[in-house]
C-alpha cells in the first residue's frame, strides 16, 4: 500500500527545496543544475504518461515535451511557488491534448503482448516465462480498465494510487478540493472493478 | 464469457476490497483454488490486485530517457532563458491585468448557397500581454498548433475566422502562450471541461 501521508509530505518538502535551488542555479545560467531536476522527475512523469496514454513511445515523447516546455517557461516560474505541481500541470496540459480515446484504444488493441512484457529496468528472471505472460496479460487488462475511466478519475487514480502522491499534492496539481480527490479515488476504484467485470473476454485462450 | 464463480464469489470479493481500499498480497484460499483452474478469473484477480495495490503498475522509463531529455535541452538556445527573463517582469506585472482584461466577442454568420452546411465563425479575444493565442476545440482535436489567432494591429485584439460544420455543439477553449487555458468569456454556454475547468460551447 501507499506509504503514510505524513512521510510522503516530509519527503516532499525536502525535494521542494532541492528543486528551488536547482532552478535558481539554472536561471543564473548553470544549465547542468536542471539535469538533476530532469533525473528526479523523468521516472514519475514517464510512469504517469504511460498510464494515461497507454503506449511507450507516446509516453517518452510526453516526457521530452514536458521538460522542454518547462525549461522554456522557467523564467516565468515564480520562485515562491513549489516546482513540482507546476511541472505536473505542464505535463497534464500536454497529456490532455493527447487523449484521443479512439486512437489510443486502437493502438492498445494492436499492441503486441511483447510490449507489456518488455519492462526496461525490471528484473528479467526468465525463470517463469508462463508466469510472466500471465502477469503481462493481467497488466494489460488493468491498463484497459484504466483507459475506460473518465479522464479526471484516471488522473486522480494514477497520481494517487499508482504514483503514490499525497492526497494534498494531487488536489494541488489538479486544482480540486481534497474531498473531491478522495471521492474520485473511491469511486474510481469501484469503476475499475466494474470494468474488469465487463472485460470478460481477454483474448484467445481465455 | 461468464463464470459462475466470478459472479458469486470473486467479483463481490474484489468489490469489497475496492470499497475498503484494501489490497491483500494473496486472495483467500477458496478463490485462489478456483483461479488455478480458471484463466479468466485468474487474470482478472491479478489485474484487480495490481490496480488496488497501485505501485505495481508504475512503469520504469528506459534508463537513457533522462539523458536524452537533457541532451535535447542542451540544444535550446542559451539566449532563450535570458531573453525570456527580461520579459518576465513585464509578464508578471501584466498577469493580473490580463485576467481582468479578457473579453471576447463572438460573431457567427452563415455561408450562402452550396456551402450552407459550413458556418464562418469569428472568434475574438482581448489578451493584451499574450505572445501567442490558439483556439483548441472539438473541431481541431484540441491541437494548439492548428488554429492560431492573429493580432494584426498589435493591440491585444486576437482574432481568427474559422469555417465549421453546422449542427454540432463544439466545445473549445483559448490557449494563451501555450500554457494558460481560458474559456471564451463571451460565449453564451459554458460546460465543465472534465479537468476542473470550463469549456465554452459554440452552437451553430
Amino acid at each position: 500500500m501507499i506509504g503514510s501521508e505524513k512521510n510522503r509530505l516530509a519527503e516532499r518538502k525536502f525535494e521542494d527545496t532541492q528543486d528551488l535551488l536547482a532552478i535558481q542555479e539554472t536561471l543564473r545560467g548553470d544549465r547542468r543544475a536542471f539535469e538533476g531536476v530532469v533525473r528526479r522527475y523523468t521516472p514519475v512523469l514517464y510512469s504517469l504518461a504511460y498510464r494515461l496514454l497507454g503506449a511507450r513511445e507516446e509516453a517518452e515523447e510526453a516526457v521530452q515535451e514536458t521538460f522542454l516546455r518547462a525549461f522554456r517557461a522557467l523564467p516565468r516560474f515564480r520562485l515562491g511557488r513549489r516546482f513540482h505541481p507546476w511541472l505536473y500541470a505542464i505535463a497534464l496540459n500536454y497529456l490532455r491534448t493527447r487523449y484521443r480515446r479512439e486512437r489510443r484504444r486502437a493502438a492498445l488493441r494492436a499492441r503486441p503482448l511483447e510490449e507489456a512484457l518488455d519492462v526496461p529496468g525490471a528484473p528479467q528472471t526468465g525463470a517463469d516465462p508462463a508466469g510472466e505472460v500471465e502477469r503481462a496479460a493481467a497488466e494489460r487488462l488493468a491498463q484497459e480498465a484504466l483507459e475506460g475511466l473518465p479522464s479526471r478519475y484516471r488522473e486522480v487514480f494514477v497520481l494517487r494510487q499508482i504514483e503514490g502522491l499525497a492526497v494534498r499534492e494531487v488536489a494541488e496539481i489538479l486544482g480540486l478540493p481534497e474531498g473531491t480527490v478522495k471521492s474520485f479515488l473511491h469511486r474510481g476504484r469501484a469503476l475499475l472493478i466494474a470494468r474488469l467485470a465487463d472485460e470478460g473476454v481477454i483474448g484467445p485462450g481465455a | 464469457m461468464s463464470c459462475g464463480e466470478w459472479e458469486i464469489r470473486v467479483r463481490p470479493w474484489l468489490e469489497g476490497l475496492a470499497e475498503r481500499g484494501e489490497a491483500p498480497e494473496l486472495p483467500p484460499e477458496d478463490i485462489a483454488a478456483h483461479a488455478r483452474g480458471c484463466q479468466s478469473c485468474s487474470r482478472r484477480i491479478q489485474a484487480g490486485l495490481l490496480l488496488l495495490r497501485g505501485a505495481g503498475l508504475r512503469r520504469e522509463p528506459d534508463p537513457e530517457l533522462a539523458f536524452r531529455v537533457s541532451e535535447r535541452l542542451a540544444r535550446e538556445p542559451r539566449r532563450a532563458l535570458a531573453a525570456e527573463r527580461k520579459g518576465l517582469r513585464v509578464a508578471l506585472a501584466a498577469a493580473a491585468v490580463l485576467l481582468v482584461a479578457l473579453t471576447a466577442g463572438l460573431l457567427t454568420w452563415r455561408f450562402p448557397g452550396a456551402e450552407a452546411r459550413l458556418v464562418e465563425v469569428h472568434l475574438v479575444l482581448q489578451a493584451p500581454q499574450a505572445k501567442t493565442v490558439s483556439v483548441v476545440g472539438d473541431w481541431n482535436a484540441w491541437d494548439p498548433s492548428r488554429d492560431r489567432l492573429r493580432d494584426p494591429k498589435g493591440d491585444g485584439t486576437w482574432e481568427i475566422r474559422l469555417r465549421l460544420r453546422r449542427g454540432e455543439d463544439l466545445r473549445y477553449q483559448f490557449l494563451i502562450d501555450g500554457e494558460r487555458w481560458v474559456p471564451d468569456p463571451r460565449a453564451p454556454l459554458q460546460v465543465d471541461d472534465g479537468f476542473g475547468g470550463t469549456s465554452s460551447v459554440l452552437q451553430i
